[in-house]
């Protein structure tokens, strides 16, 4: 586990969130590498750009300039070496509507953003934690799918 | 069926014939009676013309004596012979002989035994003479003068013989010629008459048989006849006798006779009950009047219709009851009108219906802006209701109505059109539904819909219509899309707004929060004790706002989104709910009791913020000293026992009822609780935004409910619910 860090990517054009979620990923006792993207088509030209193989968990805003969650999401999810990618939604809106369009659409998980740094670490931590027990169980990660 | 022709009709009767045959009788008796006496004269003519006869014979065989006794004289003398005198003396003894006969048969005829007694004189004188011959005179004799006056005297007594002979028998004929004539004057009627007499009476016999014995016959068809009528018609007949006291009063009736109708009546057959009397059978007409009736007809003669009701062992009847008086007696033809009555009676109802309904029709017409009109196609005539007239500015009746008239009124702009379309609607016999302009009395354009359509009646085509005044209407359409637009408008500000609410607001918020408990965590042992005090404060307002956008965000989703109705059992919603609260239940050590709920037809979510906001503002308000009591419980009830002030629809209601023991709240305030942002109590004691009972009332009105609450300072609250109630349909 040690030798193979989880890559973890944020996709968000807030700054300050984006701080305070690596402040909290890094306080969290597993090993993982974070990415930070401003938008869905920044995030989009990396994975084109390096070639290589995708992040194990991607976190994505919904309410972005340019390229905004849902459309990232979907662009994902109609890419055939993208599709199988385990997606956390991380936003601000708590609308039924929302929650349900992304499921839809294939997200995996649906994170509302949390107003106290401790909430954070403790979602990001189970989160992080569940699927490190996928990865090395291999289990579907079709069946990776929940709310918090 | 000749016969039926003379039924009921004044007949000739029986009674010429009657006559015919006792004439017939007469004469037949007549003609017997004058043949026994005629063939009784006959015998005794008979007789006494036998008896003539005889005598006439016997005046001959007398006479013959003295002629024979005188010719043998004259023979003595011409011959000389004396044997020709020797029977002379038989003549003579034969002649008295013979004279004695006769005088016997003569009997008591005067006049010939007066012309007999003349007989004997001349007789003996004649055989004196005759006597007086001697053979030897003989010879002198024919030359004596003597002889020859002696042979002319004996000529002479034989001449008066000879004459009283000839007079006895011209008196014999003369008495036989008088007999016959008795007898001829006493046949007073010929053979031949009294064949034709016979002949007539048998005729007249056999006329008068043939004549009794058609009508026998046609009376036994008649008998037929009637027996079929009274046992296949539909109205119970009876002849009633009546029965008379000493006095000759009428004291009761004999039933003599009632056809086989009364077996639905009164469930007796008629043999059962003919004969009986009527006080027996039927008590009560003793006692309705009809008795009465009874003797009236009888005593007047004069026949009476009586209209009753009756309550016979078979049910209620209303009949119409023929009463006709028959020899001592009277006929009751009774007719069973309960039906028609029935059906009378219906119809009498149903016409004072029509004429109300007709009357709430003409008002209605002026109430809905309604003309209407009926157009009669064969008779060309059309008739237009009176709100018809004033559509067209008109008062009723102001003009003659016609087709041609009505289109007058029509704006020009659509003239063509509405002739076009009339055209194609009379050709296809067609409903139809136009809208065009008139321009009424006055100048007023209105826009009119007319709704018409073809019905038949009797085989004529009508085509009728009804004409709507729908300018307001139109006009009232266009104002309500304009609003429309207009709610429209500020619906999408809305939900701009909600957006803005719900993440562009709290985004900033969120981050405060963040940011604050970022420095608690860092700053925590630096801060001076003000210090920390302030960042709690900081933290308490910051969550405090986030709570308050929440709700608000909350209150605008379910003003925005009625939801989807679907069945919500609400003991399972309020155990859900129970279990979101079960924290603060149980540090508030709270009792919560809930009858049995229905399951309800609903928007779930809704219904169960619902629950939670009452059930949290029970929590929340409560009295320091005591733990909460909370009470649920529902009820269905009818619309009417609802407040009439709500004006709610008709319908069954449930009605949700939370009771608890809190701190309540003054009566006078209770209209103020649902108000957005209204808070009864101060911040610092209750925390709460004002917005709960906000969002309840929004979430009951969007379920066509009713909320209030009734309170009393410090004595708890109670929060009345009312929903429409329909039992959903089993799965």
């Amino acid at each position: 586990m040690a030798t193979n860090p989880m890559k973890v990517v944020l996709v968000d054009d807030d700054e300050d969130d984006r701080m305070f979620f690596s402040d909290a990923l890094r306080e969290i006792d597993i090993d993982t590498e974070l990415r930070q993207f401003e938008n869905g088509k920044e995030f989009l030209s990396y994975l084109e750009q390096e070639g290589t193989e995708g992040p194990h968990l991607i976190f994505l805003d919904l309410n972005m300039p340019v390229m905004n969650g849902f459309e990232c999401l979907k662009a994902l999810r109609s890419h055939p070496d993208y599709k199988d990618l385990v997606v956390a939604i991380y936003s601000t809106s708590s609308s039924e509507k929302d929650i349900e369009e992304t499921f839809v659409n294939g997200a995996n998980i649906y994170i509302n953003k949390p107003n106290r740094f401790d909430e954070l670490k403790k979602t990001l931590a189970q989160v992080v934690k569940r699927h490190a027990r996928y990865r090395e169980n291999a289990l579907d990660q079709a069946n990776f799918l929940f709310r918090i | 069926m000749a016969f039926l022709g003379n039924l009921g009709k004044k007949k000739p009767g029986v009674l010429p014939y009657v006559l015919l045959l006792v004439l017939a009788v007469i004469v037949l008796f007549y003609i017997a009676y004058t043949s026994y006496r005629q063939n009784q004269a006959l015998r005794e003519s008979t007789e006494l013309v036998s008896n003539t006869q005889e005598v006439i014979n016997e005046i001959n065989m007398l006479f013959a004596n003295y002629m024979g006794a005188e010719s043998a004289g004259v023979k003595y003398l011409i011959s000389n012979d004396s044997t020709y005198l020797s029977p002379i003396q038989g003549f003579k003894d034969k002649s008295t002989l013979y004279s004695k006969r006769l005088a016997n048969l003569f009997g008591n005829n005067a006049e010939q035994i007066k012309r007999l007694e003349l007989v004997p004189e001349l007789s003996a004188q004649l055989f004196g003479d005759l006597r007086s011959f001697e053979p030897e005179t003989a010879e002198k004799f024919l030359q004596s003068q003597t002889l020859r006056d002696r042979i002319s005297k004996i000529e002479g007594y034989l001449d008066s013989l000879e004459n009283i002979k000839a007079e006895m028998i011209a008196s014999e004929y003369a008495l036989l010629k008088e007999r016959r004539q008795a007898y001829e004057s006493k046949v007073t009627l010929t053979p031949l008459n009294i064949l034709y007499s016979s002949l007539f009476a048998l005729g007249v016999l056999m006329f008068a048989f043939s004549k009794i014995n058609s009508d026998r016959k046609k009376m036994g068809a008649t008998r037929s006849f009637l027996r079929n009528i009274l046992s296949t018609v539909q109205s119970t007949i009876s002849y009633f006798e009546a029965v008379r006291n000493d006095e000759g009063d009428i004291v009761d009736f004999t039933i003599r006779y009632t056809n086989d109708k009364i077996l639905e009546l009164i469930g007796k057959s008629a043999e059962e009950i003919e004969g009986n009397l009527i006080s027996e059978e039927y008590p009560f007409l003793m006692e309705n009047g009809d008795f009465e009736v009874f003797m009236e007809v009888i005593t007047t003669g004069k026949a009476q219709e009586v209209e009753r009701e009756y309550d016979l062992p078979n049910g209620h009847f209303v009949f119409c009851n023929e009463i006709a008086k028959l020899h001592d007696g009277v006929t009751v033809v009774a007719q069973d009108i309960t039906l028609r009555k029935e059906a009378e009676d219906q119809l009498r109802q149903t016409n004072e219906e029509l004429e109300v309904q007709n009357a709430i029709l003409k008002d209605s017409e002026v109430v809905a802006s309604i003309g209407s009109y009926t157009w009669d196609i064969a008779a060309n005539t059309i008739h237009y209701s009176d709100n018809l007239y004033r559509l067209l500015g008109h008062e009723p009746g102001a003009f003659e109505a016609s087709y041609k008239n009505f289109m007058s009124f029509v704006h020009p702009e659509d003239l063509r059109r509405l002739k076009e379309g009339n055209r194609e609607i009379f050709r296809q016999k067609m409903r139809s539904e136009r809208t065009y302009r008139i321009n009424a009395k006055g100048g007023e354009t209105k826009h009119v819909q007319s709704m018409d359509h073809f019905i038949k009646k009797k085989g004529d085509t009508y085509m009728v219509g009804v004409v709507r005044d729908i300018t307001s209407h139109l006009k009232n359409e266009r104002e309500l899309v304009a609003k429309n637009r207009e709610l429209q408008r500020s619906n999408s500000e809305l939900e701009s707004f909600n957006r803005v609410a719900s993440h562009d607001l709290q985004e900033p918020l969120r981050k405060i929060q963040m940011f604050i408990s970022r420095l608690y965590e860092f700053e925590k042992n630096r801060l001076s004790e003000k210090g920390t005090d302030y960042l709690e404060r900081i933290e308490s307002s910051a969550n405090r706002m986030q709570y308050l956008i929440r709700n608000l965000l909350s209150y605008s989703r379910v003003a925005d989104e009625s939801g989807k109705q679907t069945k919500v059992d609400l003991n399972f919603l309020l155990e859900k709910v129970l279990d979101d609260l079960s924290q603060k239940i149980e540090e508030t050590g709270a009792q919560i009791t809930a009858s049995e709920l229905p399951v309800v037809y609903g928007t779930e979510f809704q219904l169960g913020q619902l629950f939670l906001n009452l059930l949290s503002n029970s929590l929340k308000y409560k009295k320091h000293d005591r733990a909460p009591e909370i009470v649920v419980s529902s009820e269905i009830v009818p619309y009417h026992k609802v407040d009439p002030a709500l004006n709610l629809p008709r319908s069954r209601y449930l009605r949700l009822t939370f009771v608890d023991n809190g701190i309540g709240f003054d009566q006078n305030q209770s209209h103020k609780i649902f108000k957005l942002f209204e808070r009864l109590h101060a911040t610092s004691a209750f925390s709460g935004t004002g917005l709960g009972l906000a969002i309840c009332e929004k979430i009951v009105e969007n379920h066509r409910g009713h909320i209030a609450a009734f309170g009393k300072h410090n004595e708890g609250a109670r929060i009345i619910i009312h929903l429409p109630h329909r039992t959903p349909p089993n799965p």
